[in-house]
């Protein structure tokens, strides 16, 4: 083990999953002494009819919705979070709540810094420049959970933000909401997550803490990952997959992002694809040159990835060589994963690009660590 | 520019019909409180442990509906309605919402598993809420069928633990009670 002693660990919610979590939101909200909430989300959720399982969720409470804002497009512009940030204060909502991904997560982030600070989202680029706590902050995810949904980052008009007051304050994860609507936006979901905890759990400045939300969340992963993206209907393996999500969210936020997952973020936004199948076709190359550098894989990632009988009748020095053959196994046995960059048909130029994007964006990480990493998966 | 008009606020509405069935539960399951701690040893001696000026409050919030239950003057378990105005609640138990108080008196969750998810709030001593709880069990083991009192609590008592003829004549005299 590696881990370190000395560390800060941050992660703000409460969660709330299962059966009748939304109905909770009202005594919650109550908590931060807010009954009157600014509720955000898509065209899209709002004609599944999620918008209205919502609305009746919050039947027989003292909470009554300030507006339900239900027209979010997948780009959020600042022009649209500034309008709604009025929207919200001529209504006199104190608290904001978004139900679904992406783009109405980082509006509602936007809004939220906007309202609570006075001042414009843009003043507020990089890292720790947040430093007060906002407007209380409700986030109901749906079957898609992009990156950055469930962290303390928005991504607002290309620019990141990142603070520990940009966390949800309660995140309610309900059964209603998170059927996946199809195998492809699951796959990328689940994707994204084993990313993160992976990349959690390996990383040379893990701690104990970080440890504790990967490992769980590759446990949880591990488990249920085929079966969701086969069956993304499937009740009980959204919502271990949005768990596993929300887990493996702690455990990436209070690390510095791995290669694997800059890169496909990077990637994502130079070629549209979801993040989480950028991620996916990179994985499999990432782990392949940590093999060829000989950086030794750790011997509790058979007990998280494998299960704990696997871990228990395995010598102690086979652990490690079993957890990475266990890992490549469980990637290979996704179904649909993208076989490298080009069956996402990315052409060189745009894969450099994105080297150089990541390599901006984190300069912790090695160029040449990413260089070889896209060259591998192309 | 967002016109304003096409989102209006939305006030909560109601589910009026699952208000009343949980009133009408809270109803039975506070009489059937008063009835058994005259009837059932093991509930006599659940009761005896609580306070003299024990009042509970077993409702679901925000608005109700309420079950007030307390010891009067003698000492004597009594259903003191549905009105919690004017009396000095000792202990507070609080349902978050109308669907976790479903939940919980259909019998899809037993009280176990609802504070195990969350589902309430309890406000005042720990272990009388223990001793409350104790006897809601006991309670929807002696005024359900087996098979919905099964769903309802967490273990149902062997026969070494309660024994027919006790579960029958408690079950007996706590109906005749309720109904008298």
């Amino acid at each position: 083990m590696r881990s370190q002693s000395e560390y800060g660990f941050f992660y703000q919610p409460k969660i709330m999953s299962g059966v009748a979590a939304m109905e909770n939101i009202p005594v919650e909200l109550d908590g931060f002494n807010a009954r009157h909430p600014f509720v955000i989300t898509s065209k899209e959720i709002s004609s599944s009819g999620l918008a209205k399982k919502f609305v009746k969720a919050l039947y027989d409470s003292n909470t009554i919705i300030g507006a339900l804002y239900d027209d979010v497009p997948a780009y959020a512009g600042i022009g649209l979070i500034r309008e709604l940030a009025q929207f919200l204060r001529d209504r006199g909502c104190d608290s904001i709540i978004a139900i679904g991904t992406g783009s109405v997560v980082d509006a509602a982030k936007g809004i939220n810094i906007i309202v609570s600070t006075g001042k414009d989202v843009l003043e507020f680029e990089g890292n720790n420049a947040v430093l007060g706590h906002l407007k209380p902050f409700v986030v109901v995810p749906t079957a898609t959970i992009a990156p950055y949904d469930l962290t303390g980052c928005a991504a607002i008009e290309g620019k990141e933000i990142i603070s520990d007051y940009l966390f949800p304050d309660i995140i309610a994860i309900d059964t209603r909401m998170i059927r996946g609507c199809c195998s492809d936006s699951m796959r990328a979901t689940a994707l994204v997550s084993l990313t993160q905890a992976l990349e959690a759990f390996l990383s040379p400045q893990s701690n104990h803490l970080t440890d504790a939300y990967a490992s769980m969340a590759l446990r949880i992963i591990a488990e249920h990952i085929v079966k969701a993206v086969k069956r993304p209907r499937n009740k009980k393996t959204c919502l271990a997959m949005a768990n596993a999500a929300t887990v493996s969210a702690a455990a990436f936020h209070n690390q510095l992002p791995g290669p694997v997952h800059s890169l496909g973020m990077a990637l994502s936004k130079l070629t549209g694809h979801l993040p989480g199948l950028c991620m996916g076709a990179l994985l499999p190359a990432a782990l392949k040159l940590r093999s060829k550098k000989k950086e030794p894989f750790r011997s509790d990632l058979l007990l998280a990835v494998g299960g704990a009988d696997r871990y228990a009748e395995s010598a102690e020095n086979d652990r490690a060589n079993k957890g990475e053959a266990a890992l490549m196994n469980l990637i290979s046995s996704i179904p649909g994963i993208p076989q490298g960059l080009s069956s996402l048909k990315v052409p060189r130029h745009t894969a450099e690009e994105a080297i150089a994007l990541a390599a901006k964006k984190e300069p912790a990480l090695k160029k040449q660590d990413l260089e070889e990493i896209i060259s591998m998966a192309l | 520019m967002i016109n304003y008009n096409n989102y209006p606020e939305i006030k909560p509405g109601k589910k009026l019909l699952k208000r009343i069935y949980v009133a009408t539960m809270l109803f039975v399951f506070g009489r059937a409180f008063q009835a058994v701690s005259r009837v059932d040893r093991s509930a006599k001696e659940e009761f005896a442990q609580m306070p003299d000026d024990f009042v509970l409050d077993f409702c679901v919030v925000p608005n109700g509906p309420h079950m007030i239950v307390g010891k009067d003057g003698k000492g004597r378990i009594t259903y003191l309605g549905w009105n919690p105005a004017g009396k000095k609640i000792t202990l507070a138990m609080r349902i978050k919402n109308i669907e976790a108080a479903m939940r919980m008196f259909m019998f899809l969750e037993s009280s176990c598993v609802a504070t195990s998810r969350d589902r309430l709030i309890v406000d005042g001593d720990l272990p009388t809420a223990c001793n409350v709880l104790h006897i809601m069990d006991l309670l929807e083991v002696l005024l359900l069928p087996k098979f919905a009192a099964k769903l309802g609590v967490k273990r149902y008592p062997k026969w070494s633990q309660l024994s027919p003829l006790r579960k029958w004549t408690s079950r007996l005299l706590t109906y005749v009670r309720l109904i008298a």
